[in-house]
């Protein structure tokens, strides 16, 4: 079921509906009813797979406690792999068999060896990255005594399969959401209505700008040979704002969502465009994922102690393991690279940790070195976009080629983009516009997540009103979530 | 909680009100559009209606629209004649709801639908063809889901430039007219008669995709067969015009389709597939669309045809 489906629309008021009236004052049956919510969310996609997510929050239930119960260190390391080999395992099946079967037989291939791998004609469970994570966080965060595990396996459950975050994120921990399944929920207005104006403006995002600039972006990275280097720059630019506000936009309805039944996510996302430098980027893309990796990969892996050497080591493979993480091909890896290789002169510097606040903090405009440095950083992201956009690596590398090239002179024309149900010049000047409000709301939660506060109702109410109702006329063709494939 | 749920059941409601005005204030009169190719459903029903039967009515896809000199077939049978063929898109159940609907006693139906026609086609285009011809609403079915699609999206979408553009003064772009694909190429029977030049380049014959699959259309095909015969109505079936290479390249599969029809389906069939294959200079820009030239020596076929069978004089 997709956010942006008439099916979710009836969907979510049904269960919204049943939680609170009936069931407000029974934690249980909230928590049941959303376990089963969740479960038909899920299955409406592929009620096959929906074994799969039942297995895998099964064995990371189990094995979770039998990792707590363990006296040994040895048998907790024992239920840890176990758990760590079979989560895995999966992924790699269902994600990275192909992949792996086919770079080994073309390195085989190299030095004259012939091979033959079957090829597992398999479609990927939609989510499994996602809640494979949840399930390895709860894992390692047991081992560590973070957290102690539940014996509760409907809220165990729930933790892996909230319909909000299940397929596409954000990553929970168990330390966080946890307890919150665990405790009392109240109905709270202002939670709820603030919830709407996320899911509202997560389907501005997905619907008018992801949507729109997808077709552009799709009509020149598939016809690349085609266009002169200015429009495959501007379409390399439409991608960068179509996965931002694609993924984003996911991540909105998706607080928004979990809003509405008193339960607050962890933030995926804090205005990342707005980044002076790649690290602050990192810091504020994906945070969940990011965040995931520093803590269960980079620190275990040493982080930032230890020799320049193993620094640099370290960044460059949770770097590639994020890339790897997206897909299972070597534009994935080569966008991780790359972004490390960004890295690199922050770490080397120690400036890595030079941005942390938000830009022009409590400033209307920027100074000039943030509007340069902002610049430069997005930049260098829309230049790593192309990888992570391209069919294979050698359409990466015609396509940069095509980019530098003399015809980066030659000025776009209207022609150039025929064919996209929205005027180009009306994409352009919706992300000009969608910019200055994500600017302008760069300090809190979600863009929107103020305006209006203050004013009359009747003006707020237009203010919405215009909001739908630009959904509705800016709506493109329907694209898939970008992030549904990972 | 109930504070919450009667602000949201009133701004739903308070969308769907200023959604209804704005699609209402212009809607399907004065949208564009009806002076492109669809455009020419409203010609040709108005003048199918305006001829007394016996008729002879072609149906199909474009192939018909571009494939059939109705002029030379009715001066060869002293028949009228009316070509409804327009847009493989519609899909079959729509073409054939339309010849229930304009189909009279003791009318000839000629149906040349190209292989494997969609059943259902494109939406898109029924519901635009919806707009520029209301009735075609009743030649196929809308589910809830297509509904509140096109009242919130599509129908928007066209009224709200319209709107505008009436608060603004700004002059509505026509349809350009002087274009193949426009109403005006149309002859007053149907056909599309417009003098194509310069000749298109013949790209499309790379493009041509003609899978197998189990035949969607026999069913639809045998139906329409017993509701002719129930209302005294002769049915043929031809097989459309298809260029010579584009034959060659799936002339076996062409005859697996064939084999499937004269096996399932209880409609008259007039010829076999390779008697409809034309060299690949009689044709314009598909592999199915003739030019002029061409459907001239396709409506001496299509009259041969018709006499073998006791068609007209």
């Amino acid at each position: 079921m997709l956010f942006n489906s008439l099916s979710f629309a009836v969907f979510l008021p049904i269960v919204f509906i049943l939680y609170w009236l009936i069931g407000s004052k029974h934690l249980r049956f909230q928590n049941v009813l959303l376990l089963v919510a969740s479960y038909f969310f899920y299955a409406f996609w592929d009620y096959r797979f929906l074994f799969l997510l039942m297995f895998s929050t099964f064995l990371d239930y189990s094995t979770g406690i039998k990792v707590h119960e363990a006296e040994s260190k040895a048998l907790k390391k024992f239920w840890l792999w176990l758990s760590v080999i079979i989560n895995l395992g999966f992924l790699c099946v269902f994600k990275y068999y192909n992949f792996f079967t086919d770079s080994f037989a073309a390195l085989l291939s190299g030095f004259g060896f012939r091979s033959n791998f079957g090829v597992i004609d398999v479609v990927l469970p939609v989510g499994i990255s996602f809640y494979t994570f949840h399930g390895l966080s709860y894992i390692f965060d047991i081992y560590k005594k973070r957290i102690e595990p539940t014996k509760n396996f409907v809220d165990y459950s729930l933790f892996v399969s909230f319909f909000p975050l299940l397929v596409a994120g954000p990553i929970e921990r168990a330390t966080h959401l946890l307890p919150q399944i665990k405790a009392k929920r109240e109905f709270s207005y202002t939670t709820a209505t603030d919830g709407l104006r996320q899911i509202m403006w997560g389907l501005f995002k997905k619907i008018v700008i992801a949507d729109n600039c997808a077709e552009y972006a799709n009509m020149v990275f598939n016809n690349y040979t085609h266009y002169p280097g200015s429009v495959l720059a501007m379409g390399a630019v439409f991608f960068a704002f179509q996965i931002y506000c694609d993924f984003s936009g996911y991540s909105d309805i998706a607080l928004g969502t979990a809003r509405l039944f008193g339960i607050e996510l962890i933030r995926n996302f804090a205005f990342p465009y707005f980044s002076r430098d790649i690290a602050e980027f990192w810091r504020r893309w994906h945070i969940s994922l990011s965040s995931w990796f520093r803590d269960y990969l980079y620190i275990p892996l040493g982080g930032s102690k230890g020799s320049k050497l193993n620094q640099v080591r370290n960044i460059f493979i949770i770097f590639i393991v994020s890339g790897l993480w997206h897909g299972a091909s070597w534009t994935f890896i080569a966008w991780g690279a790359l972004n490390a290789l960004y890295f690199m002169p922050l770490l080397l510097l120690k400036r890595n940790r030079n941005n942390i606040e938000t830009v022009a903090q409590g400033k209307l405009l920027p100074r000039l070195t943030d509007v340069l440095k902002m610049s430069l950083t997005f930049t260098l992201t829309v230049f790593a976009w192309i990888f992570f956009r391209a069919e294979d690596i050698p359409h990466a590398f015609s396509y940069i080629s095509g980019i530098f090239s003399r015809s980066i002179l030659v000025l776009p024309t209207g022609e150039s983009f025929m064919g996209g149900t929205v005027n180009v010049g009306a994409v352009i000047v919706l992300v000009v516009l969608f910019t200055v409000v994500e600017w302008i709301g760069r300090e809190h939660q979600f863009a929107i997540a103020k305006t209006g506060l203050g004013w009359p109702k009747p003006v707020r109410w237009v203010f919405y009103l215009s909001v739908v109702v630009c959904i509705f006329y800016f709506t493109g063709v329907s694209q898939q979530f970008v992030y549904f494939q990972f | 909680m109930k504070k919450l749920i009667l602000n949201c059941l009133f701004f739903v409601l308070l969308v769907v009100l200023l959604v209804f005005v704005m699609n209402r204030n212009y809607f399907p009169t004065k949208a564009m559009g009806s002076d492109g190719y669809l455009g020419a459903m409203v010609d040709k029903h108005a003048y199918a209606e305006k001829l007394t039967s016996p008729r002879i009515i072609f149906c199909g896809g474009s192939n018909v629209a571009f494939g059939t000199d109705s002029k030379s077939i009715q001066n060869a049978t002293g028949l009228p004649v009316v070509n409804m063929g327009l847009n493989a898109s519609l899909g079959l159940d729509f073409m054939l709801n339309e010849l229930r609907d304009i189909a009279r006693p003791n009318d000839i139906i000629v149906i040349s639908p190209e292989y494997y026609l969609s059943v259902y086609g494109d939406y898109k285009f029924k519901k635009e063809a919806q707009r520029i011809y209301p009735p075609a609403g009743k030649y196929f079915k809308q589910t809830p889901a297509q509904f509140l699609h096109d009242f919130f999206i599509n129908d928007l979408q066209k009224n709200f430039f319209i709107t505008f553009s009436h608060f603004t003064g700004h002059q509505i772009r026509h349809f350009p007219t002087n274009v193949v694909y426009s109403r005006g190429s149309f002859n007053q029977n149907g056909d599309v008669v417009r003098n194509f030049a310069p000749h298109p380049s013949h790209d499309f014959l790379k493009k041509f995709v003609l899978d197998y699959q189990k035949n969607p259309d026999i069913p639809l095909l045998n139906d329409f067969k017993s509701f002719a015969d129930a209302h005294h109505i002769r049915v043929y079936f031809i097989y459309p015009s298809l260029d010579q290479l584009a034959y060659n390249a799936k002339s076996k599969l062409i005859a697996s389709i064939d084999a499937e029809f004269r096996k399932n389906m209880s409609i008259t069939m007039l010829n076999h597939p390779e008697d409809s294959v034309l060299p690949d200079s009689l044709f314009y820009d598909t592999e199915y669309h003739l030019i002029p030239q061409g459907s001239r020596l396709r409506g001496q076929q299509i009259i041969k045809l018709l006499k073998q069978n006791g068609v007209g004089k």
